[in-house]
């Protein structure tokens, strides 16, 4: 059969006329009452990065506190809401938003779709978060911040011994557990069902997996908090004791609830940043990734054994030899696979031509960086050692180097690697080479002794110490290192204000990369590909691009005008996936359909967070009623948001 | 992707993804994954119940001496029958026969509010006996996780009433019964909570 | 370096890890912190030790084997004009399994370790020595209770331990969750409300080595500090003695001379005032149990859970304002008019034994003989 092939079109650009709508609407309106990933991913990634400055300005006042030994900078009151709402606002409102962020925007178009499952969940999602994350630091101004630090370990929670702060706590945690468990069930009906024609799990791309586990792990970690925090809220207001001793009930059932959440919730926040590693690395080094099979099994090794660990975090509680040890097994256990994949990393880079991108940088220092969190980590997984180290700065170290040298890092080389699909233009090359060098040096300067002030005894969460107990000089160093490391992170602020007044001329696939997300324009438009890819290899574009050499042919997004087979494949496809999108706004006439936007996630999101401040902020005798209101308001808004669906 | 891509794929390679899912809606993947998400959200509290249960059962109120297991197994029976009348409901849609579907749906609506009555029943007889929030380790954990199984009932029965009246429009057929369908793996989903709650609590 | 190339710059890494690696041996080998784990002065802190160093040798090592492949591998295989094309290589099956195993051999010997090490340092639990002492240590916000439970006496912030002599603690909390840590003597252990746990400790030389509580309880959780004071077992023998005795309330008369009758002064306070509600001094009517037990005050060497030193200074400046000295702790501003103050002070502070010392005077190396 003769080999068709169209002559060369200029590619769709994402301010095409057929997508703009006929009538003017409002910028602040269609913000509010989008559907489409891409903008949520924005969305998610502004505000995200927002609270992430907003965290780091806690973390400085926190470390300023402690620069001299009996410091009155700030009253321990203060203090504990610093360090409270540090890692809260980090854990919480920075790395797992952004982490969602990058992938809602990415996710879809790696696998060649054209939305999420579920995009008006999507957007409830990302509105619950926004309203949790403001009501959280509201409590600033209104009585008070939590202050019984981000894991709040009872009986320190319970109403004789915490004022209101735990109140914000409890409601802004539950309000934000639902949208990631509403956002992680989007990602794993996504990744399942959406995937384009040929993309088996074999050649889906590593950030996929990695974000397809993170999903699970949010769905069945999550609810475990969620019951933990609710008996929290009895206890405080409704007369149980399930953490009060003197009820006759037990603090460290609030402590096994909480890690067997808490354990796969650093999975949930490291995970993404292997995927975008493994992303990121070949495409630099010009090489496939070494050992695609490993990375993506252990990914889910990890994530299962995951939950299997969670008292290692409980060692020094006084659980037994036999329980230590079972844990310990398990810590070790996992330690195995999350150690291969650093050789594979490494092994990716062997053999290559390297170009060394700002995003090639960060990934590069990932590893580095990574791993001297994994080492720590070793050192706490054996019980005795543990006995020494757990419960000072050694452990502030082991996560800040695996959070900040690890998901940090590896958020940032995404974000470099991906600003020109996202926005059109590249970050700055010479200003991002500053800012990796300067984060790079300023961290370490900042987190490196205080695996020493650990192992000199300091305790974590203090609020002060005493000079001549060996902490006189790291301190300052520390505090130091975290001016500089905030100067850092403004370079980067810098970079995207500053690139954001040049023109968007990016090419669609600027790093030559090989996933789909490459095959359309940066930025792609409101439909993502004019026409869905079909897939044959991990590595669909490098092939295409070989095959260009001999055939002269070009890239997915720019075949204009193509077969009514193709229309048809595409239209085809989205019946059989049980369309759900039945209202439709055409798009550039390919007969593809978009979901409407709508403004019912945004108000049913608010109503969620009605209702738990009418079930804890109210006069008893009128709780009733608000509870009342607040589910009516819940039921109107589903109402709407169902007959948009139906209509 | 060359056209010549395109037209071999076409030809060659199905319009779905080869992922063995192709029987399964996307909306129905959703319904089963968060149904995986919320047997964590009751088996933490089963474990929380478990895990004190050496000092509630050697404690006072306590549940050998103030559950009734026959009021209860009525209700569970209720419950069971009420996850047929849900089936029923499922089989007259998915042969058009919309009035049927109609009040099989109605009648496990029915008997689900039957059960919530029967709930608040068995909670207002428990708090004469002494057993409340506040009564201690029993009270606590056995009305929380009840408690929460049945605010599931009850948003079970608001979902089916509103099935109901889509059903009404004309909304579900044999070409279109997937809400219906939804619906239900939710019923039954509640329905097994409730087995093993009650299996778990009152029986052992 | 290339002008404008964007290139690993390997010296900078090379020597930050040689910088950090001679720091991270000169801490281990040389530390003067009072705190500091890495320098053992008891059997228990001793072992982990011994566990520890291997670990952080073989840590070490697999440190400078990776960051070497990195800096190695980003300089070899950078992109050169003219420089050969990437290796298409998705993997090696034997590179792969190899790393696995290597991997999870070297867990295999730590869990190895682990597991005996454990053992080593629960088996005197197991089998307590004879002549092991036992002591009750209860966390309360923000203080530290030790109960002497072969001697039936309760004290406050100073823990006085013979040298040589395992000491078998009973670690529990009364309020909230906080830890017991003696880093130099002990592992930690959580102190948790409605739970016993258990640990020891033995110091082989004399010496007062620093307690923290390590786990977060609180406003004034940084302020919750004690001492084990390790002295020679004679010395805690007529320690103990003194702290049994039972305490002579000071009785004014007629000529009496000035410093007795403002004991007696203080004593009368004490027991007619808001003290009796929260303190007990026994013998007297003060029985109350929410602050520290304050009989024998005066042979402490600090107040407020070690953050002031015991003066007769510092004990004034408590009484006038105890929230000025520690934030948040729970024990009010009373208020008190400065002749009171001075009267208290005289009492708390009046000597166990006058032939020993002079009362509320630090003198470290003579701690326990007060």
């Amino acid at each position: 059969m003769a080999v068709e092939i169209a002559p060369p079109v200029a590619p769709v650009r994402a301010l095409d006329t057929h997508e703009t709508p006929a009538y003017k609407e409002s910028f602040l309106w269609e913000w509010a009452t989008t559907v489409d990933h891409k903008k949520i991913g924005i969305l998610y990634l502004l505000t995200g990065g927002l609270f992430f400055l907003i965290g780091g300005l806690e973390a400085l006042l926190v470390r300023t506190q402690l620069m001299v030994p009996r410091s009155d900078f700030m009253n321990p009151d203060l203090y504990n809401q610093m360090f409270t709402m540090h890692a809260t606002t980090m854990i919480f409102l920075a790395v797992m938003p952004i982490n969602v962020g990058l992938g809602n925007f990415i996710v879809p178009l790696m696998v060649g779709a054209l939305d999420m499952a579920y995009p008006r969940l999507n957007a409830f999602s990302y509105w619950l978060y926004l309203f949790g994350g403001i009501f959280l630091n509201l409590s600033f101004v209104m009585g008070g911040a939590p202050n019984v630090g981000w894991f709040g370990y009872a009986p320190l929670t319970e109403n004789q011994y915490s004022g209101s702060g735990t109140d914000f706590w409890v409601i802004g945690l539950q309000v934000l557990g639902i949208a990631s468990i509403a956002g992680a069930l989007n990602f794993v009906v996504t990744i399942l069902k959406m995937r384009a024609p040929g993309m088996t799990f074999n050649r889906m791309p590593l950030f996929c997996w990695a974000t397809l586990v993170t999903a699970i792990l949010v769905l069945f970690a999550f609810p475990a908090i969620t019951i933990a925090l609710f008996l929290v809220m009895f206890d405080r207001h409704f007369g149980t004791s399930f953490y009060n001793a003197a009820g006759g009930g037990d603090p460290l059932l609030w402590q096994h609830l909480f890690w067997f959440f808490g354990h796969p919730e650093v999975y949930i926040l490291i995970l993404p940043a292997f995927g975008i590693i493994s992303e990121v690395l070949p495409v630099f080094s010009r090489k496939p990734i070494f050992g695609y099979s490993f990375i993506a099994y252990s990914s889910v090794a990890i994530g299962f054994l995951g939950f299997t660990v969670w008292a290692h975090h409980m060692f020094a509680t006084g659980m037994g030899d036999i329980a230590n040890t079972a844990f310990a097994t398990g810590s070790f256990l996992i330690g195995v696979p999350t150690g291969v994949k650093i050789f594979n990393w490494i092994g990716t880079m062997w053999g290559g031509s390297i170009r060394f991108t700002t995003a090639m940088k960060f990934a590069a220092g990932f590893i580095g960086t990574f791993t001297v969190g994994g080492l720590s980590g070793i050192m706490l997984a054996s019980p005795p050692v543990d006995f020494q180290m757990t419960a000072t700065y050694f452990v502030v170290a082991h996560l800040h180097y695996v959070l900040f040298g690890g998901a940090i890092m590896g958020l940032f080389a995404g974000l470099y690697y991906w600003w020109p699909k996202m926005f059109g233009r590249a970050l700055d090359e010479r200003i991002g080479n500053w800012h990796f060098w300067a984060q790079l040096l300023a961290f370490n300067i900042t987190f490196f002794p205080m695996h020493w002030l650990g192992m000199e005894g300091m305790p974590r969460r203090i609020y002060t110490y005493f000079p001549n107990q060996g902490f006189d000089f790291w301190n300052p160093v520390a505090t130091i290192g975290s001016y500089l490391l905030g100067g850092a992170v403004l370079i980067f602020v810098a970079n995207a204000v500053i690139t954001a007044f040049r023109p968007a001329d990016a090419t669609d696939n600027p790093w030559e990369a090989s996933s789909l997300e490459w095959a359309t324009t940066s930025p792609p438009p409101a439909h993502n590909f004019d026409v869905e890819p079909v897939v044959y290899s991990r590595y669909p574009l490098w092939d295409i691009s070989e095959e260009d050499e001999h055939s002269g042919g070009h890239s997915p997004a720019s075949t204009h005008g193509t077969t009514m087979t193709a229309v048809a494949t595409v239209a085809k496809a989205h019946d059989e996936h049980g369309d759900a999108h039945e209202t439709s706004a055409h798009a550039g006439g390919h007969g593809i359909h978009l979901p409407a936007p709508t403004i019912y996630p945004m108000i049913l999101s608010l109503g969620v967070l009605i209702l738990f401040l009418a079930v804890l902020f109210t006069p008893p005798t009128l709780k009733i009623v608000f509870v009342f209101t607040a589910v009516i308001y819940i039921v109107v808004s589903i109402t709407g948001w169902v007959k948009e669906v139906t209509d | 992707m060359t056209v010549s891509t395109i037209e071999h794929a076409a030809h060659v390679v199905p319009a779905q993804p080869p992922s063995g899912m192709e029987s399964l809606d996307i909306r129905k993947l959703g319904m089963w994954v968060f149904l995986g998400s919320d047997c964590v959200f009751f088996a933490s509290l089963i474990t929380t119940y478990f895990v004190n249960r050496p000092l509630i059962l050697s404690g006072e109120p306590n549940p050998h001496h103030t559950l009734g297991i026959n009021f209860t197994a009525i209700l569970a029976f209720i419950l069971l029958l009420s996850s047929l009348t849900m089936v029923l409901s499922l089989a007259a849609f998915q042969r058009d026969n919309i009035t049927s579907g109609r009040n099989w749906l109605l009648a496990t609506a029915a008997l689900g509010t039957c059960f919530l009555g029967g709930q608040a029943i068995e909670f207002s007889n428990l708090a004469h006996e002494g057993v409340t929030l506040s009564s201690g380790l029993f009270g606590q954990c056995f009305l929380i996780m009840t408690g929460f199984h049945g605010t599931h009932v009850f948003i079970g029965v608001i979902w089916l009433l509103a099935c109901w009246l889509f059903a009404g429009t004309g909304r579900f057929n044999s070409k279109n019964f997937i809400g219906v369908e939804i619906s239900g793996l939710y019923w039954h989903f509640v329905d097994l909570v409730w087995v093993a709650i009650f299996t778990l609590i009152y029986l052992i | 370096m290339l002008m404008g190339a964007t290139h690993f710059a390997t010296p900078a890494r090379r020597w930050a890890a040689l910088i950090s690696l001679t720091l991270l041996g000169l801490v281990g080998c040389d530390s003067r912190s009072p705190q500091s784990w890495v320098n053992p002065q008891g059997p228990y802190a001793a072992t982990i030790y011994d566990l520890f160093l291997p670990i952080l040798i073989a840590a070490v090592v697999v440190f400078v084997v990776v960051q070497g492949l990195i800096v190695y591998s980003v300089f070899k295989y950078r992109e050169r004009p003219g420089g050969p094309p990437a290796q298409q290589f998705h993997g090696n099956l034997t590179v792969e399994l190899t790393s696995t195993v290597i991997t999870a051999l070297v867990f295999i010997v730590v869990l190895a370790m682990t597991v005996n090490t454990q053992r080593v340092l629960s088996a005197p639990l197991e089998n307590p020595p004879a002549d092991a002492i036992h002591v009750k240590a209860i966390g309360h916000q923000w203080w530290w209770e030790f109960e002497y439970q072969d001697s039936g006496f309760v004290t406050a912030s100073d823990m006085v331990i013979p040298t040589g002599t395992t000491v078998i603690v009973e670690v529990t909390a009364a309020d909230v969750i906080h830890a017991f840590w003696v880093p130099m003597l002990t592992g930690q252990i959580s102190a948790i409300p409605g739970r016993t746990n258990h640990i020891w400790l033995k110091s082989e030389k004399d010496g007062t080595y620093a307690g923290v509580c390590n786990q977060f309880c609180g406003i004034q959780h940084a302020l919750m500090r004690y001492a084990a004071i390790s002295v020679p077992r004679p010395e805690f023998d007529a320690w103990v003695e003194r702290q049994r005795m039972a305490p002579v309330t000071p009785v004014s008369s007629t000529n009496a001379d000035q410093s007795l009758v403002l004991q007696a002064k203080g004593a009368q306070l004490f027991a007619a005032g808001a003290c009796k509600t929260c303190h007990m001094i026994r013998g007297t009517e003060a029985i109350g149990k929410v602050g520290p037990d304050l009989t024998h005050f005066s042979s402490r060497t600090s107040i407020a859970s070690k953050t002031l030193p015991s003066t007769v200074e510092n004990v004034k400046a408590w009484l006038r304002n105890p929230q000025a000295v520690k934030p948040g702790t729970i024990m009010p501003n009373l208020n008190l008019k400065e002749e009171d103050i001075d009267a208290l002070t005289a009492y708390l502070c009046r000597p166990v034994d006058p032939s020993i010392n002079s009362g509320c005077q630090v003198a470290p190396a003579n701690a326990a003989k007060k």
